[in-house]
């Protein structure tokens, strides 16, 4: 482990560059991020697993009432605490990631130590987050709302019967003006908003809501690039996920041609069974990637609005 | 930030002096590749829509000339589809001959094709590379070439004997806004400070941050400028600043006394 930062340091990324860094760091690390991945996405599926027999077992037998009263805030307690872990899991890839980045790596116990007790504000980030989304789209929801209110009460007032061909035109209008607007913002909330819980995860002292707003004011005046940066990805990782449906769908056919006799039921749910694993797995491999691209994002961030990294190097005593 | 995960390679020229390249990498490739293919579409879409008018035009003239014209739709539309494929590889032959290696979306992300040697690539290379760009986009092969061999050569690429690497950003050097305060408080340095104490790396550094302030948060620039200066300040020995001259003062004034006194050194650190 070197100290010295190399000499190019605290110099910002292009949109290309920032990809190949993460790309690069994910392929370097893969097995690493991917079986954290693995543990988190597979303790979160055997909680709700668990969740759903307790529910499954209430449908079926008779139990007492009493128990009722324990098994569901039980429920509750373990629902949520999948979701913490699984965020601070996540939280935890992007640390480890930033740690290579600056090359200042931790190792996964030493990471996990940090990441632990902060596990409810990763929950609580998250559901921050939902609710800013929510209350973006919120403001829109009403105004469609009153917008085909409006609309049926011109239709009623005029008479009632089918709506003229004057208002449907008029409503087609005002939505063809309002989805492109909220498309757009919500693409750029989502861009300030993508790496939330990074500054959680890796700077101490930061909180839930912090976290927030550290990205909030970082990404000022980069949501373009950002989101460039996303797109590009999404397009890289298109081929990737076109092959594995592709893989999917076959093992379907063979599935279905080894099972000839069997009544449709059964091959339909194996091979919805089998898909839903194979989706799982997917996914198991793909977020550590957008986990590391979220870190390398994140000290971009940093180097281009903070200078990060532009420091005078220590010089070694004078003789 | 680092630059140590983009991957290096180093090639030797034919007269064995061993160059370093900087690969384009896979998000380079992919961003050149969408804007050139959104080029290319624009361009074949307005190429459709001339030929249709065109064949609706000569097909109307046709018809008044009283003569047979039963295979001029097939015609027509095999001269087409020969012109869209001459338009989809010319592009790419075209642009990479004449702009030595570029094209626009290449130009656009600071890449570049050139031979394994680092020779740049003539007409045989970019035609090379173009015709098997479609075997290259059939499943994909290419971008898993690219992804996964050592050299992010696809086929195009292993036929040619060309390499895609990242431009060297060319050292250009922008006039940085420094104001009058800190010109009068440069000219005085000399004789308060010990500036042959800042090495290169500093001054690169000073450059660096002076460079980019504009787009610091306000928080982290007062920060950051303040604690360059105090170490800057010890390690010229300064002693006394005059009245009314800020971190950043103190940083433009020790930037042009150094520049004056050193001449600027050739530093690739300022990018």
């Amino acid at each position: 482990m070197t100290t010295t930062p190399a000499p190019d340091a605290g110099e910002p990324l292009s949109v290309g560059n920032v990809i190949n860094t993460g790309f690069r760091l994910y392929g370097a690390k893969f097995k690493e991020y991917v079986g954290i991945a693995a543990r988190a996405t597979l303790g979160l599926f055997l909680i709700y697993l668990a969740i759903a027999l307790v529910v499954l077992a209430f449908a079926v037998a008779e139990l007492p009432p009493a128990l009722l009263g324990i098994l569901i805030p039980a429920a509750i307690v373990a629902f949520f605490y999948a979701i913490a872990h699984y965020a601070s899991e996540m939280g935890l890839i992007s640390r480890l990631a930033f740690g290579e980045l600056t090359a200042q790596p931790e190792t996964v116990e030493a990471a996990r130590r940090v990441i632990r007790p902060r596990k409810w504000q990763f929950l609580l980030n998250s559901v921050l987050v939902g609710l800013i989304f929510v209350g973006v789209f919120l403001p829109f929801y009403i105004l469609l709302v009153i917008i085909i209110a409006v609309g049926a009460g011109v239709t009623i007032a005029g008479g009632g019967g089918e709506p003229s061909v004057g208002v449907i035109a008029a409503l087609g209008l005002l939505m063809l003006v309002l989805l492109p607007v909220l498309v757009v913002i919500l693409y750029r909330v989502w861009a300030r908003l993508f790496a939330a819980e990074v500054p959680l995860a890796i700077e101490p002292g930061v909180g839930a809501s912090k976290s927030i707003g550290r990205i909030w004011s970082l990404t000022k005046g980069s949501v373009w690039r950002i989101a460039l940066i996303a797109f590009v990805i999404s397009c890289i990782m298109l081929p990737v996920s076109l092959v594995t449906q592709l893989i999917a769908s076959f093992l379907q056919i063979g599935l279905t041609a080894a099972l000839p006799e069997q009544t449709p039921g059964i091959i339909s749910g194996l091979s919805t069974l089998l898909g839903s694993a194979f989706g799982l797995l997917v996914n198991i491999v793909i977020l550590p990637l957008w986990q590391v691209i979220k870190s390398v994002i994140y000290l971009d961030l940093r180097t281009r609005r903070e200078g990060f990294g532009l420091e005078l190097r220590d010089r070694k005593p004078e003789l | 930030m680092s630059r140590r995960f983009l991957r290096q390679i180093s090639q030797h020229t034919p007269e064995s002096v061993e160059l370093e390249f900087v690969l384009a990498g896979i998000g380079n490739r992919t961003l050149a590749y969408l804007i050139d293919y959104l080029i290319l579409i624009l361009v074949l879409v307005g190429f459709w829509i001339l030929w249709l008018i065109f064949s609706i035009g000569l097909t109307s003239t046709l018809q008044n000339l009283d003569i047979n014209y039963r295979n001029a739709p097939v015609w027509l539309l095999a001269i087409a589809l020969l012109l869209s494929f001459i338009i989809y590889s010319g592009y790419f032959t075209f642009f990479e001959t004449t702009w030595r290696g570029q094209t626009p979306g290449k130009r656009w992300v600071k890449i570049r094709v050139v031979r394994d040697d680092g020779r740049p690539i003539g007409l045989a290379q970019a035609t090379l590379r173009a015709v098997l760009r479609p075997v290259d986009d059939f499943m994909f092969m290419g971008m898993f070439l690219i992804l996964l061999g050592k050299q992010e050569k696809r086929i195009g690429d292993i036929v040619a004997g060309t390499i895609v690497i990242q431009e060297e950003g060319g050292n250009q050097r922008e006039r940085l806004s420094i104001s009058p305060t800190a010109q009068e408080f440069a000219s005085k340095l000399p004789e308060l400070a010990n500036i042959s104490q800042m090495t290169a790396d500093d001054f690169a550094v000073i450059a660096a941050y002076l460079k980019r302030r504009s787009l610091m948060t306000l928080q982290a620039r007062s920060d950051l400028s303040l604690k360059l200066a105090r170490q800057l300040r010890s390690i010229v020995g300064l002693t006394r600043i005059p009245e009314g001259t800020t971190s950043d003062h103190f940083l433009e004034a020790i930037y042009l006394a150094y520049q004056k006194q050193v001449g600027e050194p050739t530093s690739d650190h300022l990018r």
